[in-house]
C-alpha cells in the first residue's frame, strides 16, 4: 500500500497538541501572569505585556529547542516539520494570549 | 514495482577536514542495503545528507526525481537516528497510532508488550524503547527507512527479531541499515557498501571488509 502524502487533520492537531504541550505549562502561566497585571494596572501596562510575551516566547523557542531537538526526527517521520510545529504552536499561543486581554479588557 | 533511491557526488566537509568526497551509493524496494565503516568515517552523516537533515553538496533521487529536503516527504523516506527520539511520555499505543499500526498486531510479534499499551515510553527498557521505534519506522508505508544503528540497545533476541522484521518487510520496501554489529549487517544486507577514507566502496566479496582494514571476519 502505498504511502499517503499527508497525514490525517485529526492526526496533525493531535501531533501539534503533543508538541504545545512540550512548552505550554510555562507559557500559559505567564499568560494568565500577564491577564492578572492587566486588570490590575489597565491598557497602560499593555505595550510592556506585549513584548514581555514576545520576548518569553523566543526564551521558550531556544530551551524547548536545545531540550526536544532529538525529538523533531519524531515529527518528522510523521511529516510535521520543525517549522511547522513551531509556526501553528506559537501562532495558536500568542493568539491566546491576545484573547485572554482583549476579554479581560471587555470584561473589567 | 521497484523504487531506486539513488545518491551520489556528496561530498562533506568540517572546516578544514573532508568527512565525505564523492560519496554514492543506490538503494531499492525488495533488498536492504548495508554501509559499514569506522567510526568518524561520516556513515551517520552520509544518512543525514541523505534525508536532508544535514547539508552537503549531494545529488538526491528517488525514481530519478531529485530530493532536496527528503525529509518532507515522509511517504517516500523515513529516519531512525541511533538515539531514542520518540518523546518519553507518549503511550506505546499513543506512539503505534500515530505511525498508523495497531497495537495487537505489535503485541502478537513482540510479547513482551502484551497488556503495555497504556505503559508510557519513558517506562520502557532501552531495547524495548528501541524495538517499538524500529517497529513505527519499518512498518509504516513509507517507500525508503534510513536505520542509524538500529541494534544498538537491542539483546540478541531482539535482534534476531529485528533482522526477520527486515527481512520480511523488505519486500514492500527499501532499508538502508548502518550498524558497528557488522555481522548482523552482514547477515541480511546485500549490497553492502563500505565507506573508508570518505567513499563509499562496493563490497563484491566479503574478503574486501577485511582488506580495506574494516574487520577481520
Amino acid at each position: 500500500m502505498p504511502a499517503s502524502r499527508h497525514l490525517h487533520p485529526r492526526k496533525t492537531l493531535r501531533l501539534l497538541a503533543t508538541f504545545y504541550g512540550s512548552y505550554a505549562p510555562a507559557s500559559l502561566l505567564l499568560t494568565a501572569a500577564c491577564v492578572v497585571l492587566f486588570r490590575q494596572h489597565g491598557i497602560s501596562i499593555f505595550g510592556t505585556l506585549f513584548w514581555l510575551k514576545l520576548a518569553t516566547l523566543g526564551v521558550l523557542y531556544h530551551f524547548t529547542n536545545q531540550r526536544k531537538a532529538k525529538q523533531y526526527f519524531y515529527y518528522r517521520n510523521l511529516g510535521l516539520s520543525k517549522g511547522l510545529l513551531w509556526g501553528a504552536t506559537l501562532t495558536f499561543d500568542f493568539l491566546l494570549f491576545l484573547t485572554a486581554i482583549i476579554l479581560s479588557y471587555r470584561l473589567s | 514495482m521497484t523504487h531506486h533511491l539513488e545518491a551520489d557526488s556528496i561530498r562533506l566537509q568540517f572546516g578544514d577536514r573532508t568527512v565525505l568526497s564523492g560519496a554514492w551509493l543506490k538503494c531499492s524496494t525488495g533488498g536492504i542495503t548495508g554501509l559499514l565503516g569506522r567510526n568518524g568515517q561520516g556513515k551517520s552523516c552520509l544518512l543525514k545528507i541523505i534525508h536532508g537533515s544535514l547539508d552537503a553538496e549531494k545529488s538526491v533521487r528517488i525514481d530519478g526525481s531529485a530530493q532536496f529536503a527528503a525529509f518532507r516527504r515522509p511517504d517516500l523516506l523515513q529516519y531512525g537516528p541511533q538515539f531514542h527520539f520518540v518523546p518519553g511520555h507518549l503511550s506505546v499505543a499513543r506512539v503505534l497510532d500515530d505511525f498508523g499500526l495497531p497495537y495487537a498486531a505489535f503485541a502478537e510479534r513482540f510479547p513482551e508488550f502484551a497488556g503495555r499499551e497504556r505503559h508510557r515510553v519513558r517506562q520502557l527498557s532501552g531495547g524495548e524503547r528501541r524495538l517499538l521505534e524500529l517497529y513505527g519506522l519499518v512498518m509504516s508505508p513509507s517507500l525508503f527507512a534510513l536505520l542509524d544503528e538500529p541494534f544498538t540497545h537491542l539483546n540478541p533476541l531482539q535482534i534476531e527479531k529485528v533482522k526477520e522484521l527486515l527481512v520480511e518487510r523488505k519486500a514492500h520496501k527499501g532499508f538502508l541499515v548502518t550498524d558497528h554489529l557488522y555481522r548482523h549487517v552482514i547477515d541480511i544486507c546485500d549490497p553492502l557498501y563500505l565507506l573508508v577514507d570518505g567513499r563509499t566502496h562496493l563490497v563484491k566479496q566479503l574478503e574486501d571488509i577485511e582488506t580495506m582494514g574494516y574487520a577481520r571476519l
